[in-house]
C-alpha cells in the first residue's frame, strides 16, 4: 500500500462515517420502535453539541436545507450546523429539520411544516434529544405503543426525557396524513429511534 | 471486505460510489421521506451518469446512496444476473465501490433488480431497490402531472378503476401483464414498476424494505416492511397471478415459480425456463447433490 493509498482511504473515512449514519436513519424509520445505534459520534463537537446528534445533522443537511433549533444547547448546535453543513437557520416555520430536546415542552414543533397534500414530502423532520432510550421499560421511562407500516404488529418505545405534551404535539401533527412531520429520537449513547408520520401512538406517562 | 479491493475502487479516480456526497445527500433526505410517506412518488435530482437515461439510473443512485463497503450486492435484470443491464450496472458500482458480489440471493444485503422480485424468500436485513420506468400509475389515464398530482393528493382514483372495469367488459378479465396498480397502506396507489403480476403478492407485507428509483422521471418511492400492499381488484374479478396451465421449468422442473418461454428455433415449439436463472441453479445443483448422496 502507497502512502497515497493510505491518504485516499483516510479520506474516504467521512464518506463512510456518512453511509454508515445514513443507514441506520433509514432502518430506524423503516422499523419505527425498533432500538438502532448510531456508530460514528463526531469527534469535533464545541461544548454543548451532542456528538451523536451532529453526526445526523451531518449526514443529512446541506446548504440546500434550512434548519431550526430550540431548547437549552441551541445557540451552540445552531452556530456547530451552520458551520459544518452550509444548511442555514430559519424559523421553524420554514424549517426542514428541527432540533430539540425531548424534555422542552416548549419545543416548537406544532409550528413546523407539514407539506401539503400535494407535497407532503416538505413535512419537517425533528431530531429530539432524550435522556435514555431502553429496549425494555426503564426507570421512568414513557412508554409508547406504536402501530403502522414498518411494525408487523405492535411495538413499544421506552423513552426516559420525553415531555407528555411533546408526545401530544407530534401526534397532533400527524392527524392529516399524508400531511405530517417525522421524527428521530437519539440518547446521549447513541440509541436512536424513527417515528414517521404513518406511526399510530399510544402511550401512558412513566 | 479487503483493503486491496478498496483501492481498487479508489484508483478509478471516483469518489466510493460513484455519486459526489452532496448528490447521495440529497437521494438520501428523497429516501426517508418515501419511507415515511408509502408509495408517494418524492421528486428528487437525478445527477449525469455513465448509464443511459432508461437503464436504471433510479435505482442506480439508490443503491449508490445506500452501499457501504460491507455490502454484498446482487443486480439482476428479469430475473437474470448475466443480462446486459446487470452486468453494466454491477460492474459501475464494483468499480467505484469494491464490494463483494453475489448472485445468491441469500447472501445478498442490497439487491437491484429491473422487473422481478426473486423467487427466494427475502429478510429483513436485505434491501430491495427497483428500477422504474413510469412511475406515474395513473398515467394510462391521465398525461398531465399536476393532475395526477392533485388525483393523488384527493385519492381520486376512480379513473383507474373505470379503465380496469372496461378492460373487464372489454376482454373479460384485467388485462394488465405487469405494471399492475397496487395501494399501499390503504392510501396511495402505486406503480409497482414492470414486475409481472406473480410477483405482486410478494410485496404485502414483506419484510424487506422495497426502495424505487426511476431516474428519467426523477421519482424515488418506498414500501417500508411489513406493509399492506394490495392490488386493485373487484369482488367478482379478484386479482390473479399468470396461470402457466400446469408447464415446468424445463431445466430443473420448478412449476411453481414464475416461467419465460423460449421457442426452439429448430422445432418451433415453445418450452419454459425459470425467469429467476439462481433459483433455477440453486434446484439443479441441489437435484444434482440429492442424486449423489442417494444409494
Amino acid at each position: 500500500m502507497t502512502a497515497m493509498d493510505a491518504a485516499g482511504i483516510d479520506a474516504l473515512g467521512e464518506v463512510y462515517r456518512d453511509q454508515r449514519t445514513f443507514r441506520l436513519l433509514i432502518e430506524a424509520l423503516a422499523r419505527p420502535g425498533t432500538l438502532q445505534s448510531l456508530s460514528d459520534p463526531m469527534p469535533d463537537v464545541p461544548p454543548g453539541v451532542d456528538p451523536y446528534i451532529a453526526s445526523v445533522a451531518v449526514t443529512l443537511l446541506d446548504h440546500e436545507v434550512r434548519f431550526a433549533t430550540s431548547g437549552p444547547t441551541a445557540a451552540p448546535l445552531t452556530a456547530y450546523i451552520a458551520r459544518r453543513t452550509g444548511a442555514r437557520p430559519a424559523p421553524p416555520e420554514e424549517a426542514g429539520f428541527l432540533f430539540a430536546c425531548g424534555h422542552d415542552a416548549d419545543s416548537p414543533l406544532e409550528r413546523l411544516p407539514v407539506g401539503s397534500l400535494e407535497f407532503p414530502e416538505h413535512g419537517a423532520t425533528v431530531v429530539l434529544t432524550v435522556e435514555r432510550l431502553f429496549a425494555q421499560g426503564g426507570d421512568g421511562a414513557s412508554t409508547m405503543a406504536v402501530e403502522g407500516p414498518g411494525i408487523p404488529t405492535v411495538a413499544r418505545v421506552h423513552a426516559r426525557g420525553l415531555a407528555p405534551a411533546i408526545i401530544e404535539a407530534f401526534i397532533d401533527m400527524n392527524r392529516e396524513y399524508p400531511e405530517g412531520i417525522d421524527a428521530f429520537l437519539v440518547d446521549p449513547d447513541g440509541r436512536l429511534v424513527g417515528l414517521p408520520r404513518t406511526a399510530r401512538i399510544g402511550w401512558n406517562r412513566g | 471486505m479487503r483493503a486491496a479491493d478498496l483501492l481498487v475502487a479508489r484508483r478509478s479516480g471516483y469518489n466510493f460510489a460513484f455519486l459526489d456526497e452532496h448528490s447521495k445527500r440529497e437521494v438520501r433526505r428523497a429516501l426517508l421521506k418515501a419511507v415515511a410517506i408509502p408509495g408517494h412518488q418524492v421528486p428528487f435530482a437525478p445527477r449525469e451518469l455513465p448509464i443511459a437515461l432508461g437503464w436504471g439510473t433510479g435505482g442506480l443512485q439508490i443503491t449508490l446512496s445506500l452501499i457501504g463497503p460491507r455490502d454484498v450486492l446482487k443486480v439482476i435484470d428479469q430475473g437474470s444476473d448475466d443480462s446486459v443491464n446487470a452486468v453494466n450496472l454491477r460492474r459501475l458500482i464494483t468499480r467505484t465501490t469494491g464490494v463483494r458480489t453475489t448472485t445468491d440471493t441469500r447472501r445478498a444485503t442490497i439487491i437491484q433488480t429491473r422487473h422481478r422480485v426473486p423467487e427466494e424468500s427475502l429478510r429483513a436485513d436485505q434491501v430491495l431497490v427497483f428500477q422504474v420506468p413510469y412511475p406515474e400509475p395513473l398515467r394510462r389515464v391521465e398525461p398531465s402531472d399536476v393532475q395526477t398530482r392533485r388525483m393523488h393528493a384527493e385519492q381520486d382514483y376512480s379513473r383507474l378503476w373505470v379503465y380496469l372495469y372496461e378492460d373487464i367488459v372489454r376482454w373479460g378479465d384485467v388485462t394488465i401483464p405487469h405494471r399492475y396498480p397496487v395501494r399501499v397502506h390503504g392510501r396511495y396507489v402505486m406503480d409497482p414498476s414492470p414486475i409481472p403480476r406473480w410477483d405482486v403478492p410478494k410485496l404485502h407485507r414483506s419484510p424487506t424494505l422495497g426502495l424505487f428509483g426511476a431516474g428519467r422521471e426523477k421519482r424515488v418511492y418506498a414500501i417500508p416492511p411489513h406493509t399492506r400492499v394490495e392490488p386493485l381488484e373487484f369482488d367478482d374479478h379478484p386479482f390473479r397471478v399468470e396461470d402457466f396451465g400446469g408447464e415446468r421449468c424445463r431445466r430443473c422442473g420448478s412449476g411453481r415459480s414464475f416461467l419465460s418461454a423460449i421457442y426452439d428455433r429448430a422445432t418451433g415449439r415453445r418450452y419454459y425456463v425459470c425467469s429467476d436463472t439462481d433459483y433455477c441453479e440453486r434446484r439443479i445443483a441441489g437435484g444434482a447433490a440429492q442424486r449423489a448422496a442417494a444409494p
